[in-house]
């Protein structure tokens, strides 16, 4: 997800949800500890790197006390995402073109032309930089 | 050199390390804005670092880091919560999440101590700049936490985080609104979906 939100700011995109779930699909499996997106359509990334473990033991909380509910919670004072693991969420299916609004479709045609598997890491790496769009491309 | 033997066997360790319990600030280091105070300490852009061990009776960690605040604006202030730091291996396990995978309900986090954690703090942006002092909360997990627990007992809301989000992917909280968008329409909380992926 990082690296699409990086991709598409390098090239002058609007990231979107319904952009994103797009290009990815998911399957969750009681058996697989984590859910993952699984390519649809066009195959925008590489993993980002091909073996990644030690995450696993390494979480914290981020506590959300009362003044700081507006930067988590929308006005209905929803979370704007699960805040705890949801028991079995279900598979979820990649967004048909038909689907996505007409921004959303023109975006669409500029990623349609990028080479497939992109290599995250570089790309995630740029983030730091001043001048995001030739940290990228250049 | 900061790398004191951190993870399981961190009890005795911990335990030097911070002289007070629960309710007192161990460890403040403050940048000065005239860089003259502290020799050897680099100061301008240095970040400070506040562990607190009230977990969640927000006024006294609330007045502490406004008044931090006052003397020095352009720092950033981030108070580490280890209310629940180093606990005792015996406390209860939580039932109720015999529906989660393996892994997730059984491994616990290798950060059980504020100095765990002052790393990351310290070196990688937690925080997006609109976050103001004190509005989001670092917390550190107590022994019989998993990631897959839910808000249990807990006063306040919260959710977990890894710490490459931070240090290897560079996120910062909150996270891009596409980004819980999607979330919310895959039905995954943050730490439910494999950061690799």
């Amino acid at each position: 997800m990082q690296a699409f939100d990086v991709l598409c700011r390098a090239a002058g995109l609007t990231p979107t949800m319904s952009l994103f779930l797009h290009f990815y699909k998911t399957r969750p499996t009681a058996s697989k500890g984590w859910v993952s997106f699984l390519g649809a359509n066009k195959s925008l990334f590489t993993l980002y790197l091909a073996s990644y473990k030690g995450f696993k033991t390494g979480f914290f909380k981020v506590a959300i006390p009362r003044k700081g509910r507006r930067y988590i919670f929308d006005e209905q004072d929803r979370p704007k995402f699960p805040l705890y693991w949801t028991a079995f969420p279900p598979p979820t299916d990649a967004w048909a073109e038909e689907q996505l609004t007409p921004a959303e479709r023109t975006d669409l045609a500029v990623l349609k032309t990028l080479p497939d598997k992109i290599h995250p890491r570089p790309l995630i790496q740029c983030i730091c930089s001043p001048d995001l769009s030739r940290a990228v491309y250049g | 050199m900061s790398s004191s033997a951190s993870g399981s066997e961190g009890l005795s360790g911990g335990a030097v390390r911070y002289s007070g319990g629960a309710g007192s600030v161990s460890a403040l280091f403050e940048s000065s804005e005239s860089g003259t105070s502290l020799g050897g300490v680099s100061s301008g852009t240095s970040s400070l670092i506040l562990l607190s061990g009230s977990s969640e009776a927000e006024p006294p960690v609330a007045e502490a880091v406004e008044q931090v605040a006052a003397s020095d604006e352009s720092g950033d202030i981030i108070g580490i919560d280890v209310g629940d730091e180093g606990d005792e291996v015996n406390l209860p396990k939580m039932s109720g999440y015999d529906w989660a995978p393996y892994e997730p309900r059984t491994l616990a986090t290798r950060f059980r101590w504020g100095n765990d954690l002052g790393d990351l703090v310290e070196r990688t942006r937690i925080f997006s700049e609109e976050v103001e002092d004190g509005h989001l909360r670092v917390k550190i997990c107590a022994g019989n936490e998993r990631v897959c627990h839910g808000k249990g007992e807990a006063k306040l809301d919260f959710f977990f985080v890894y710490a490459c989000l931070f240090h290897d992917l560079g996120l910062n909280v909150p996270f891009a609104d596409w980004q819980m968008a999607v979330l919310r329409q895959i039905q995954c909380a943050p730490t439910q979906i494999h950061p690799n992926a």
